[in-house]
């Protein structure tokens, strides 16, 4: 019955739009859940970042600028989540949306959303590249410290930042 | 003669022997000569003629022997793998042959000299990797296939480089960097003119502006650009109110045809962005869901048709561009034909773009009441800029897929009709074929439970420009076809099916199933007399995982379908 009833709760907030989705935790819950983090892990994270499949649908910037056909993403600039439930949506995705599941052993047991394999029947997301639990954890933290609060446009030194010498930036000067 | 002299004339016959071979090695050259008729054995460019018709003059497999078709035999390619995007890695391009020796790529851009010399196995001679950084490979991995010209195999990398590669010895020639934006993103395979290589950027569903590039085979410098958004100053401008034109996308991701005896390239532009929000960009968006026609030395316009001003549906027109001739009206005329992603087959005048006659192909059309008989726009279009309304209810201001359009519902499905899988005319019937999904774009949630993505091969009469033969299919008919003298059409689909029709009645005289979706475009070429088909199959891109082809066809083994897994394999039939 519990799980029947998170089952329920996870399908109404994918119903919900997928750029207002991140609304569903609270305030209180993302003031708490907001740490500070060391240089070390936050780069590690944005490495994580480029070696994942998230700048298809959130930009390379994290905007929401999606790139090609991929899925629709969110702005990562504009969430409000704290750590575990953005830690949550990275490792198991977003039941019925587009949002990949990253943790290998996803909806084998009842470790996203309480839901199996059984109860994610049809809705399962698809996989995404595999990550270790602390590897979500070094995103977690780049996501929280580098994106979450920063205006969508992105700057000429952030576009710097992730292509490096790449003649692509003069779109930013 | 004495045996002095006799031993002399040998000698010079043996020198000349010599020179015959040299000859012969510069005349394996790919020249613009032999591009403009290209062998009944080879396929040296992307649609295998300039008229981008994909029709083969072969015929030892035909009607009567195709059942004897078997696989000769199979070449795995570097298995897929995902970049910085979602999707993984494709193989969605047309396998170029010259004298037996097959060049393609994959998603990754990586080129692939494959010798089929010895006709029973293909050995894989070199691999051009551009070394993708797979970070920086934020697009879609597809790539559509290589260009010959010369002595080089030209190509590009998902992130722009342009790079011609020794076709002997897989020695990189030059690498120059064309991307310009990091929205863009590159699948086209180039096309080889008369001196000078075209390529354009994919990518429109982001913020860039689109443009197709002639480039100098020698050197890769940049010959001239051609905006596919007009800046300020050319004519067109206007159509892009709200400045929307500097980030106006209308991208080019396929290989346009040419037209040597007028010395235009005719071609397709993709839709505009944003996609889905025609009120950020009110105005018709030209060249967007536009075929256009360039002067090849200078790149610039010299006629277009637009199919759908002001989309709001992402109907790019990228697709094949068929140049043939036709009897309209009781005269021959050079048509341009081209199936709209839109639901509407439209045969075009090929010298100044102007409507002739049209259909709606697909069984389903609900953004817009039809065409206009004398205009070929849709019946709902006022010409006098601003947003168009064409039939509100299925007017996005979002795409279907997130919340705020998931109210909305519309058809075709958002990638047609036809989408870029390549289409074929053969002259033999005068029909043109084209492969259409059936079906409509719904929000995940919403979508009604008797809602697939079925298919058809649609034949069309040429001179009528209507619907003359429709083979139904269960599923959605990804990757592409070409026919042949031998009375047959090959097609593919998402439910692996790789098959042949008689051209004819579009019966189904042949069948082989690969057990995963096929994704690209099917080809034919001969080695020592024997005709041979390939197909390779690796599917990706936006199939599997996003919109799920295979699990949405309406077939008792959809279910089974939804386990299809990826695969990088070329195979190759013969009798």
């Amino acid at each position: 019955m519990q799980r029947f009833a998170k089952f329920i709760r996870i399908a109404a907030l994918t119903a919900a739009a997928v750029l207002t989705a991140a609304s569903f935790s609270s305030t209180s819950f993302a003031q708490e859940g907001k740490a500070t983090y060391d240089q070390a892990q936050v780069d590690a994270g944005f490495k994580v970042f480029r070696g994942s499949d998230c700048a298809g649908c959130h930009g390379w910037a994290g905007n929401g600028q999606k790139i090609g056909e991929n899925p629709d993403g969110p702005s990562l600039r504009q969430i409000d989540m704290d750590d575990a439930v953005l830690k949550e949506t990275i490792l198991c995705g977003r039941p019925g949306t587009n949002m990949p599941s990253h943790d290998p052993k996803a909806y084998t047991d009842d470790r996203c959303y309480g839901m199996d394999a059984a109860a994610a029947a049809g809705q399962a997301p698809h996989k995404g590249k595999p990550m270790t639990s602390e590897q979500a954890d070094d995103l977690v933290a780049y996501i929280q410290t580098e994106l979450v609060g920063k205006p969508d446009k992105p700057t000429l030194e952030e576009c710097q930042k992730y292509y490096g010498k790449k003649p692509v930036c003069s779109a930013y000067e | 003669m004495t045996a002095l002299q006799n031993l002399k004339r040998k000698g010079a016959i043996l020198a000349l022997a010599f020179l015959s071979t040299t000859t012969l090695v510069s005349a394996a050259e790919v020249t613009y000569e032999r591009l403009l008729k290209p062998e009944a054995a080879n396929w040296l460019t992307n649609n295998r003629s300039y008229d981008g018709n994909r029709y083969s003059p072969l015929d030892e497999i035909n009607r009567d022997t195709v059942k004897g078709l078997k696989v000769a035999f199979t070449v795995p390619l570097a298995p897929s793998s995902v970049g910085a995007g979602s999707f993984t890695s494709s193989l969605q391009g047309t396998p170029l042959v010259e004298d037996g020796i097959m060049y393609m790529s994959d998603g990754w851009g990586r080129v692939y000299r494959i010798d089929m010399t010895k006709g029973d196995r293909g050995f894989i001679n070199w691999i051009m990797d551009p070394q993708t950084d797979p970070e920086f490979a934020t697009g879609i991995l597809n790539n559509r296939g290589v260009a010959l010209y010369g002595n080089n195999v030209y190509s590009l990398s998902p992130d722009g480089a342009f790079i011609a590669t020794d076709k002997e010895t897989g020695e990189v020639k030059f690498r120059v960097e064309t991307q310009q934006n990091p929205a863009e993103y590159f699948s086209m395979a180039p096309l080889a003119i008369d001196g000078k290589i075209i390529i354009g950027p994919a990518g429109g569903d982001g913020p860039m502006r689109g443009r197709l590039e002639a480039r100098d085979p020698e050197t890769g410098d940049l010959i001239w650009t051609f905006y596919t958004v007009p800046g300020e100053g050319e004519a067109g401008h206007e159509t892009w109110e709200n400045n929307a034109w500097e980030t106006g996308g209308s991208a080019t991701w396929v290989t346009g045809a040419f037209n040597p005896d007028r010395n235009e390239l005719v071609w397709g532009i993709g839709q505009p962005y944003p996609a889905y929000s025609p009120k950020e960009r009110p105005g018709d968006n030209l060249y967007s869901n536009s075929t256009v026609a360039l002067d090849a030395d200078t790149g610039k316009l010299k006629w277009h048709f637009q199919y759908t001003p002001n989309d709001s549906w992402d109907f790019d027109e990228v697709g094949s561009q068929q140049l043939y001739n036709a009897k309209v009206n009781g005269e021959d005329q050079l048509v341009l034909g081209h199936f709209g992603r839109n639901g509407f087959f439209y045969n075009l005048d090929g010298t100044n773009g102007s409507y002739i006659n049209g259909d709606q192909y697909v069984d389903r059309v609900t953004w817009t009441k039809g065409l206009d008989p004398k205009t070929g726009k849709p019946l709902e279009y006022t010409p006098n800029g601003g947003v168009q309304t064409y039939l509100p209810e299925t007017r996005l201001d979002a795409s279907v897929a997130t919340a705020e359009g998931a109210d909305k519902s519309y058809c075709p499905f958002i990638e047609g009709g036809v989408n870029m899988f390549p289409t074929t005319y053969s002259p033999r019937t005068k029909l043109v074929y084209g492969l259409a999904i059936q079906g409509c774009s719904f929000n995940d949630a919403v979508r009604p439970a008797d809602e697939y993505l079925t298919g058809s091969v649609t034949a069309v009469d040429t001179a009528t420009g209507k619907v003359a033969k429709k083979l139904e299919l269960s599923s959605a008919p990804k990757g592409g076809s070409f026919s042949t003298a031998g009375g047959l059409v090959f097609g593919t689909s998402a439910n692996g099916d790789f098959y042949a029709l008689n051209d004819e009645t579009l019966e189904r005289v042949w069948n082989f199933n690969v057990g995963t979706m096929i994704d690209a475009p099917p080809m034919t070429f001969e080695i020592n007399g024997k005709q041979y088909v390939a197909v390779a199959v690796g599917p990706g891109g936006v199939g599997m995982n996003y919109e799920k082809y295979p699990a949405r066809a309406k077939d008792e083994n959809a279910k089974s379908m939804a386990n299809f897994q990826q695969a990088s394999m070329l195979y190759v039939f013969s009798l």
